[in-house]
């Protein structure tokens, strides 16, 4: 649910939503063909736990003018930009990027407990020294969280300027580290262990690799490393063949495995329970609030085996990174920034709201003019009251147009809503056009907004141009096939919803547990959405470099200037509303 | 060639100079252009550390070293990926349900969204959207373990790796037995996604903990999210293997059923629901297990914890310490009734205990003194000197005889024991070693047969010549052998880190190419 029914959601054409289970999988050969028709005839599902996986707003999803084809994060390709600190807004250049661990590598540093950000602040002095400063004494400075109390001191970590906090936080941690060789349990839950034994670990396999024989791997720099090399090198300046010295070398030893503690092998034996028994005990010791949350330990790598939270480090702000979207068919830019990183323009932007017809819902009887969901901050109480159950409900379901053509919409939508809750949909008059989108003015200007309703509107349309809509506006009644109202570049049609029931009427057959269990409904079963396929047609005027394109040359023939059939088609679910229970 | 160059000089000793300048790789192309004027005509031995002419480099001997490869780890419950080269992944990003909301929802933010967490009622199995997948992939949605998978690893790139377009390898490690199905899927995310790999190297996990441990051969415990599979690694193959369902998803649930307990002593009115968010994060928080069988609590004064209740009101229950270390040790260390009936019914040593009876001699002494814990559960509190401590307890009164009871004969296994300590204890006075052992069984105990009547001469056997060469030649390396040790190790994913660090070449590299083309070739009968 993006927002409070009524929204809708957009199905980009990628995402196949056929259950690919392995029973299918088994019998795909001779089920193939059926498999893909049933996909293609079957209704959208919104109520499968992989719709959500496909359902995006209007406003997340991009267009490719190229392909004429929606396209969401599945279809494009992401190309990084630059990166930059969220906090500082400083650019970090790409080569630094990897090497900081993609995070701020200057002052910026997140709260380990509560994830805000932290802010250096200075120690006041001492009392006796006060008014009296003296001119060898350093400033002490903490990092601290202006949320939840928490500082540098619970870790005991006082930094002695204001600035290079990340060269100093290191040169703490190493201190740490040194400092408690012996204590090994709290080296291990502060993960130094983890280093240390990686970087013994390399040393010792590189070492081995070298000395068991592997002779390229000891010029793995030079241009000799590999054998084909060697030995072409050593036909053209003579002498021994590699064969020769192959055989001369005696059969290299196979690598052994680790066997000290500088090799990287650390050893826990049977008397050495007494580090896990340390561990219990300070477990014990601890509070519940004072052991970290799984979100904290994963907040940042040196916080993964964390026991207490007076272990957490501070966590460096991640970098963000600003992307280029590309579409992944022909390749052409969808979407890009200004590299800049306080501008926040874009160059290239191609939205799917600019492009793909918009479907409204609202209530047909709704008192006061519904505003925009788009700038809805909250829900109306009016909108949450939920739906009646087999009662019959009428809306208004407006498709905006924001192309410049007109465009013939197609709606289609299966009786009866797909899900456990099946309500009853009807569309009265699924079949229309809707004008184009021009210029704002045009519309203000022109005297009557419903004067272009006639070319197909019928007698209503006609007759309400010429009494004037007010006086009939209250006693006018749904028809099916007529459009209810029409302006500029929007129509509105009329849609009957009988919501159906949560629980099927009580039964005298009392219900086995599996009957019961299926009738549970899990979060957001009972919102009613309904699946429509949208199929918008519009001829549009080619302009001439696009027809010259390589990928158009079926269309190379038409003409400057001539029309061009041009079709979309996608699935959209508006959730109407949630279900009365009863 | 950044310094301006000095009025002095003439044109052409400046671009000598900088002639020697632009890295190696540069260099053959402008040789065969054959363009500047200090370019030598004639051609001549190559300098070592320069480049030679591209006939005999192989491509991509420079650019090995800033080449860098994407280690991804994948499990029923995380994904975690890195660089090769690092000690620790960048990310781990654990899989929630709240990682299948709909694009552009935000519910699970406001701090009123009262989570009801009608998803997991009884309607789901324990702990369902909280993992990837299961292991028996009947009638698991494949689609929808691609669609959770994939939006996981676009999360992964956006906010972790955040690489370039320069396409990268890729390590994949996997449990290993993974069902073909769902690797497939994971392949075909990793290739398909826009990082694009031009191939993927697959590697199983037991291998990597035994890599991360420094070691060739092992015992590597697996306690996972679904079962616990313990491993035998011989010279880095996996030699013989043995799962259970005793793992982290049954503790949850197992801590879920103690906490209600608790809950309904507490307050007998309420029912108690604990959900599985709340039993994971005791779990992980404070679950603990005895270090040693059995520890006197008397001694101990009971600590009291106070543990927030699972619908999030202000008040809290107080759970013992003591309560807490029960689910683990029901899981792992009690026997159920029904012995030996399945892997399953065997608690962890005795499983253990199973495993190593069913390796050759010589592997199993190496393996015993390997013992390596790893999977989620793999630090868990007091589990690891628990595990060596039952483990040695068992060996210590069973020994290694594959039977356990003798039933009837049991006179007879006796007096074949005394007969054989005879021997032992014969060959001990002989002094030819030190060791003393309490228990006859506990020797791996062969027929004894003087030397000289043995056909095989095992003194001037060359296996045998060669190895004690070796051992002569690091009297300090004594390969320790035979007793119940335990090795830490870095993890599955350090191992990974290090094995595509060290550009080993791994037997399974799936190229980009072929799988788009032909899918997976091995595992592709079933389809």
């Amino acid at each position: 649910m993006a927002a409070a029914p009524p929204y809708a959601l957009y199905v980009c054409p990628c995402s196949s939503l056929s259950s690919t289970t392995l029973a299918v999988h088994a019998k795909r050969a001779s089920a193939a063909p059926a498999d893909a028709q049933a996909d293609e005839d079957s209704t959208f599902n919104s109520h499968d736990p992989r719709a959500n996986y496909a359902l995006y707003p209007l406003d997340h999803l991009l267009f490719c003018n190229e392909c004429d084809c929606i396209r969401c994060p599945r279809c494009y390709t992401e190309e990084i930009l630059n990166w930059y600190c969220p906090s500082c807004m400083f650019e970090v250049p790409s080569s630094q990027v990897k090497n900081d661990g993609n995070r701020c590598a200057r002052n910026c540093y997140d709260c380990p407990i509560c994830t805000s950000a932290l802010t250096v602040a200075a120690l006041p002095r001492p009392s006796e020294t006060h008014l009296n400063p003296n001119e060898t004494e350093q400033g002490r400075y903490i990092l601290q969280c202006g949320y939840c109390e928490w500082s540098s001191l619970d870790q005991t970590i006082e930094f002695s300027k204001p600035t290079k906090i990340t060269e100093q936080l290191a040169k703490k941690r190493k201190e740490q580290r040194r400092r408690k060789p012996e204590d090994k349990a709290v080296s291990t839950a502060h993960g130094a262990d983890q280093v240390d034994g990686y970087e013994n670990l390399m040393a010792f396999y590189k070492e081995q690799l070298a000395e068991s024989g592997d002779a390229s791997n000891t010029y793995s720099s030079s241009p000799y490393s590999s054998p084909a090399n060697l030995a072409k090198i050593m036909s053209l300046y003579g002498g021994l063949s590699v064969n020769a010295l192959k055989k001369a070398r005696e059969k290299p030893q196979p690598m052994r495995e680790a066997r000290t503690d500088k090799e990287g092998l650390q050893v826990h034996s049977l008397d050495s329970s007494a580090v896990d028994e340390e561990t219990v005990r300070r477990l014990q010791a601890v509070d519940w609030q004072d052991t970290p949350t799984h979100e904290q330990r994963f907040s940042g790598p040196l916080n993964h085996q964390a026991i207490q939270t007076n272990e957490l480090w501070p966590v460096a702000t991640p970098l963000r990174i600003r992307k280029g979207k590309r579409c992944s068919v022909c390749r052409q830019f969808l979407s890009r920034p200004e590299p800049k990183i306080p501008n926040l323009r874009y160059k290239i932007r191609l939205l799917a709201s600019n492009y793909v017809p918009r479907l409204l819902l609202r209530p047909l009887n709704a008192s006061s003019t519904t505003p925009n969901p788009a700038f809805r901050l909250r829900p109306n109480e009016a909108e949450m009251s939920p739906l009646q159950p087999n009662i019959m409900q009428q809306y208004l379901l407006t498709v905006r147009n924001p192309i410049f053509e007109t465009v013939k919409i197609t709606l289609a939508t299966s009786s009866s809503t797909p899900g456990k809750v099946s309500s009853r949909v009807t569309i009265l008059c699924p079949s229309f056009t809707v004008g184009p989108a021009g210029d704002v003015w045009d519309e203000a200007l022109s005297s009557s907004t419903t004067s272009v309703a006639t070319d197909d509107g019928g007698r209503q349309a006609a007759m309400a141009s010429l009494t004037g809509k007010s006086t009939d506006e209250a006693d006018r009644q749904p028809e099916a096939g007529k459009i209810w109202t029409r302006s500029r570049n929007s129509t509105s049609i009329i849609l009957e919803v009988v919501p159906g029931a949560l629980k099927p009427p009580p039964s005298i057959v009392p219900k086995s547990d599996d009957e019961m269990l299926a009738e549970e409904l899990t979060e957001d079963k009972d919102v009613l959405e309904i699946p429509i396929f949208v199929r918008a047609q519009w001829d549009a005027v080619e302009d001439t470099d696009a027809s010259a394109s390589a990928g158009r040359k079926h269309e190379r023939r038409a003409a400057e200037g001539e029309k061009v059939r041009k079709e979309l088609a996608y699935w959209c679910v508006i959730g109407v509303g949630h279900i009365a229970d009863g | 060639m950044a310094a301006p160059p000095s009025p002095s000089a003439d044109y052409f000793a400046g671009r000598q100079t900088a002639r020697t300048r632009p890295p190696p790789t540069v260099l053959p192309e402008r040789q065969r252009t054959g363009g500047g004027p200090g370019t030598p005509g004639s051609p001549r031995t190559p300098v070592l550390g320069r480049s030679i002419s591209s006939q005999f480099a192989s491509p991509g001997s420079y650019r090995g070293e800033q080449e860098d490869t994407v280690v991804y780890e994948l499990g029923a419950r995380h994904i975690s990926a890195g660089f090769a080269g690092e000690s620790r992944p960048r990310c781990i990003l654990r899989f929630h349900p709240d990682m299948g909301r709909r694009v552009g929802e935000y519910r699970q933010y406001d701090p009123q969204y009262t989570s009801s967490r009608r998803g997991s009622t009884k309607r789901n199995a324990w702990g369902d959207g909280y993992e990837l997948y299961r292991t028996d992939c009947r009638g698991l949605d494949l689609g929808l373990v691609h669609d959770k998978l994939e939006r996981a690893v676009r999360t992964v790139h956006a906010d972790f790796l955040q690489l370039d377009q320069k396409p990268r390898k890729a390590v994949l490690a996997v449990p290993s037995l993974l069902p073909t199905p769902l690797l497939e899927v994971a392949l075909r995310i990793l290739f398909n996604h826009y990082a694009q790999p031009p191939s993927v190297q697959i590697l199983s996990t037991p291998i990597l903990a035994c890599v991360g441990a420094g070691l060739r051969n092992a015992l590597v415990i697996e306690l996972g999210w679904e079962e616990i599979v313990i491993t035998a690694v011989g010279e880095y193959r996996e030699v013989f293997q043995r799962r259970s369902v005793r793992a982290g998803k049954r503790l949850s649930e197992i801590t879920a059923l103690m906490l209600q307990d608790e809950v309904k002593k507490a307050n007998p009115g309420e029912e108690g629901k604990v959900d599985f968010a709340h039993a994971e994060d005791v779990v992980e928080r404070l679950g603990w297990c005895k270090p040693q069988p059995q520890q006197s609590s008397a001694n101990e004064k009971e600590t009291i914890k106070q543990i927030p209740l699972p619908d999030g009101q202000s008040t809290s229950m107080a759970v013992p310490f003591s309560r807490l270390s029960e689910p683990a040790e029901d899981l792992f260390f009690t026997a159920s009734d029904l012995q030996d009936l399945d892997d399953n019914d065997l608690p962890l040593h005795v499983l253990a205990y199973r495993v190593l009876l069913a390796l050759p001699l010589d592997l199993r002494a190496l393996c015993i003194s390997r013992i390596v814990l790893t999977g989620g559960l793999g630090s868990f509190p007091g589990l690891r000197s628990r595990l060596l401590c039952e483990l040695n307890e068992l060996v210590g009164k069973r020994g290694w005889d594959p039977v356990a009871k003798y039933g009837s004969a049991t006179a007879w296994h006796e007096r074949t024991l005394r007969e054989r300590s005879a021997n032992i204890a014969a060959a001990r006075q002989a002094g030819t070693d030190g060791e003393s052992s309490a228990n006859p069984t506990k020797q791996a105990a062969p027929d004894f047969v003087p030397a000289r009547h043995r056909k095989h001469d095992d003194i001037k056997d060359h296996v045998t010549l060669k190895s004690e060469r070796n051992h002569g030649a690091r009297p300090q390396d004594i390969i320790v052998k035979g007793v119940v040790r335990g090795v830490e190790t870095l993890g599955p994913w350090a191992g990974a880190s290090m094995v595509a660090s060290l550009r080993i070449k791994g037997v399974r590299e799936v190229e980009r190419e072929d799988f788009l083309k032909h899918g997976l070739k091995d595992g592709a009968a079933v389809y």
